[in-house]
């Protein structure tokens, strides 16, 4: 579905150097951020191509809350003007890699805030951001016991007896 | 068809929807069971008890599906269970890489199963890692063969990886896991094998069938200093018993790209499985000379070694650890093998088999090489011969002189006495013929001895400050030394030797320093240079001093007891002024000693340190 609505030029600050986003929150916050530090996000970018074609200015609706998209665009404006590998649409995918140390300290949200995070930025297609949330996430659950992780994360024991115990009926782990 | 839904069940899903509450459930399931269920009244008068009991049993059992249903629906509420599929197999895939199965705890008698524990989480979660046969491709074999089974079925036509850590005490290799590996080896991506058991060795020579997928082979054996009981007596076992068959992967592993050896094992340099190869890495034990069972030398030839890089036209990684061939076993004196694509090389061996070695190779004209340079100084019945050989070993490192540049970095680790080491470079130096002779600028030199002041058994140990600064004044003519870092820990000073330290190292740009005596010393060369005016080393950005003392008593003389102004307090606030009018401010300082500075040792400290970015202090 298309994220966007047209806006009169009043709600958007004039062109300057930089060019300005209108970008509308779930809860219908307009925040207004530099393109260029949100062109690590390939929607964005290719939204922005869009406007382009049309010459028009609009604002980007996006299906999450102004707290989650503040995040986010705390994380591009940290990484703006780096280049990370994952954001590459030409470089092969990395292999393993730890996540990074400002990525572990801004990620130390809870549970719940860090996959509304990864999901916001599965949307945005920031696949460094995704990249480091679901390290985040992986790293919760790492060595863990069944019930610790469904302790950690919420979920309920649906098995039957039968099924509890192994994936299939060779194994008995 | 789709049965019409019962009243009771309408009643049930509305009340769900229609968020009546905890009061509204707990209603409806009174109703249900009163409508379900034998009035307590006429329990009695049921003629048969065990159809009764295998009613309520029945119920029971509905009662307890409908349980699991209900929690797999809530299940798919919660918001781990909203992330996009993708997002899910991500995050299973990364745990899968870091959490191993069939690690054994030491706590527990049966392995770990590691990232396979979210199986057994929900069932959703199982549903999705079962059918992601990327997860299942890399066999836990300490799992047991029955897991090994079950993960190659699951692994459906993906290419498999064995990794496979197969440590005597902990797992040994039985023989159905051995054959499976065998049998398997066609398929495989990657074949780890690291083991320090005879037993699971004689795996290698079976690899007889080809590896079409085979991307990465590792192979590492180390039993070599594994000791055994044997009766009354403590034996070594055997090292590897013998060579890789000639037919070894079958020849065919048109995919290998990487292969690393460690251990005590016998590379096959003549087999051609190596010709592809993009990364060769070997890490032989030190004293590992290529022994065979009968205990002849079976030492590759420098031509085999040679042949089989002459193959590697692709190759960009060389590490060699042990692995050249004895110097007399040489090859015809100018051959010359070309490895155009090679960006590092990292060897270490006696500086006899570098020499031997290393002018063989052409290599292109950006590759970083590192020269780890190992076992005893030589002897001095020995030393001309070593000149010799650190002659020509320099030759091939300084290539850019005669060939345009080749070499951009050589590290040396020496762990020889600064006397040997002094000798090396004066070698270097002299091989040339040269006296002016300094070395390229885009060389990049380091060198670091690695002096453990904590360490008694330590060879270093013995050592003075004055020796290392002797030794440190025969190393600067290297106007490329760019870090300096030394320790001891003694109480000998001689600051004229580090005054002509300071003066000789005009290209430093970092030092430290560990230990007290050094460390003083190196601040009062610091401040009176070899003029007796502040000395000047114009590129240090960065001082680093390590366990030197704040207020100690004892004088530059030893006397003990009076408290006198160490040069640390006098001399590095007056350097550092220095530094700081001449416009060149040190950039970074970290010192850490035994306790508190002084006051007024801080303000001038302070003072002085105007325009220092970054300062480190140790607490305490």
């Amino acid at each position: 579905m298309p994220t966007i609505v047209s806006v009169d030029d009043s709600t958007v600050p004039g062109e300057g150097s930089s060019r300005l986003l209108l970008l509308v929150s779930s809860d219908n916050k307009h925040i207004v951020v530099e393109e260029d530090i949100m062109s690590r996000s390939r929607f964005i970018s290719k939204q922005v191509e869009g406007f382009e074609a049309t010459s028009q200015r609009h604002a980007i609706l996006l299906p999450f809350s102004s707290f989650v998209l503040n995040k986010v665009i705390e994380y591009c404006s940290h990484y703006r003007g780096y280049y990370l590998l994952e954001d590459d649409p030409d470089a092969a995918p990395p292999g393993r890699s730890p996540v990074r140390e400002w990525d572990q300290e801004f990620l130390d949200v809870d549970r719940n805030m860090l996959l509304r995070i990864i999901k916001a930025a599965h949307y945005l297609e920031i696949k460094s951001l995704v990249g480091s949330c679901a390290r985040a996430i992986a790293d919760m659950i790492r060595g863990k016991t069944t019930e610790e992780m469904r302790e950690i994360l919420g979920v309920e024991n649906d098995f039957t007896p039968e099924e509890e115990h192994s994936p299939s009926s060779k194994c008995t782990g | 068809m789709t049965k019409p839904l019962s009243s009771t069940q309408r009643q049930g899903s509305e009340g769900l929807t229609r968020r009546h509450g905890a009061m509204a459930a707990e209603q409806y399931w009174e109703d249900a069971l009163r409508v379900r269920l034998i009035p307590f009244d006429d329990l009695a008068s049921k003629s048969s008890l065990s159809d009764t009991l295998q009613s309520f049993d029945d119920e029971e059992s509905s009662m307890r599906r409908a349980m699991q249903s209900l929690r797999t629906r809530r299940n798919a509420l919660i918001p781990i269970s909203r992330l996009p599929p993708e997002i899910l197999t991500r995050i299973f895939t990364i745990n899968a890489a870091a959490d191993i199965p069939g690690i054994r705890d030491k706590t527990k008698t049966r392995p770990r199963l590691g990232w396979i524990t979210v199986t057994h989480v929900c069932r959703r979660w199982r549903e999705m890692v079962l059918d992601l046969p990327i997860l299942w491709a890399q066999l836990a074999l300490p799992l047991g063969d029955k897991w090994a089974e079950e993960m190659v079925a699951r692994a459906k036509s993906v290419p498999l990886v064995f990794d496979c850590l197969v440590d005597g005490g902990m797992y040994r290799l039985t023989t159905q896991a051995r054959n499976l590996i065998v049998k398997l080896a066609p398929r495989a991506k990657q074949l780890s094998l690291n083991t320090d058991d005879p037993h699971a060795a004689v795996l290698f020579p079976a690899l007889k069938t080809s590896a079409p997928l085979l991307d990465k082979l590792e192979i590492g054996y180390t039993c070599r200093y594994r000791i055994v009981e044997s009766g009354s007596q403590i034996m070594p076992l055997p090292a590897f018993s013998g060579p890789f068959p000639d037919d070894f992967l079958g020849k065919h592993t048109p995919l290998l790209r990487y292969v690393r050896f460690y251990g005590s094992v016998l590379v096959p340099w003549t087999s051609s499985i190596l010709n592809n190869l993009v990364s060769l890495s070997l890490h032989l034990e030190e004293d590992f000379d290529y022994p065979d069972d009968e205990g002849r030398d079976s030492a590759p030839s420098m031509d085999e070694v040679l042949d089989a890089l002459d193959r590697m036209t692709s190759l960009e990684s060389l590490i060699l650890t042990n692995g050249l061939p004895h110097p007399t076993n040489s090859s015809t004196p100018n051959r010359i093998v070309k490895l155009p694509n090679l960006k590092t090389a990292s060897i270490q061996s006696t500086v006899a088999r570098c020499a031997t070695f290393l002018p063989h190779l052409e290599l292109g004209t950006d590759v970083t090489i590192s020269v780890d340079v190992i076992g005893p100084g030589p002897p001095d019945s020995g030393r001309d011969t070593f000149f010799q050989l650190i002659g020509t070993f320099a030759n091939i490192v300084r290539g850019p002189r005669k060939c345009g540049p080749r070499i951009s970095g050589l590290s040396i680790d020496s762990e020889w006495t600064p006397d040997s080491a002094s000798l090396l470079i004066a070698a270097w130096r002299n091989s040339d013929g040269d006296r002016d002779y300094s070395e390229p600028a885009d060389i990049s030199v380091s060198l670091t001895w690695w002096l453990d002041p904590d360490g008694p058994t330590n060879i270093f140990h013995r050592w003075s400050s004055i020796d290392l600064a002797r030794a440190v004044c025969n190393i600067f003519p290297f106007q490329e030394l760019r870090d300096l870092r030394l320790a001891v820990d003694n109480h000998e000073r001689d600051v004229q030797a580090w005054r002509d330290v300071v003066a000789r190292a005009s290209g430093l740009q970092q030092v430290t320093i560990v230990g007290d005596s050094i460390g003083q010393a190196f601040c009062l060369a610091l401040k009176t240079g070899p003029t007796g005016t502040p000395s000047f080393l114009p590129a240090l950005s960065t001082l680093s001093l390590h366990d030197v003392n704040f207020r100690r008593s004892t004088g530059m003389n030893g006397d003990s007891g009076s408290k006198r102004i160490l040069p640390l307090h006098s001399a590095l606030p007056v350097y550092l002024t220095d530094r700081a009018r001449k416009g060149a401010p040190l950039k970074k300082l970290f010192i850490d000693g035994d306790a508190e500075p002084s006051g007024r040792w801080v303000v001038e400290l302070r003072e002085a340190l105007r325009g220092v970015t970054e300062v480190g202090e140790h607490e305490g």
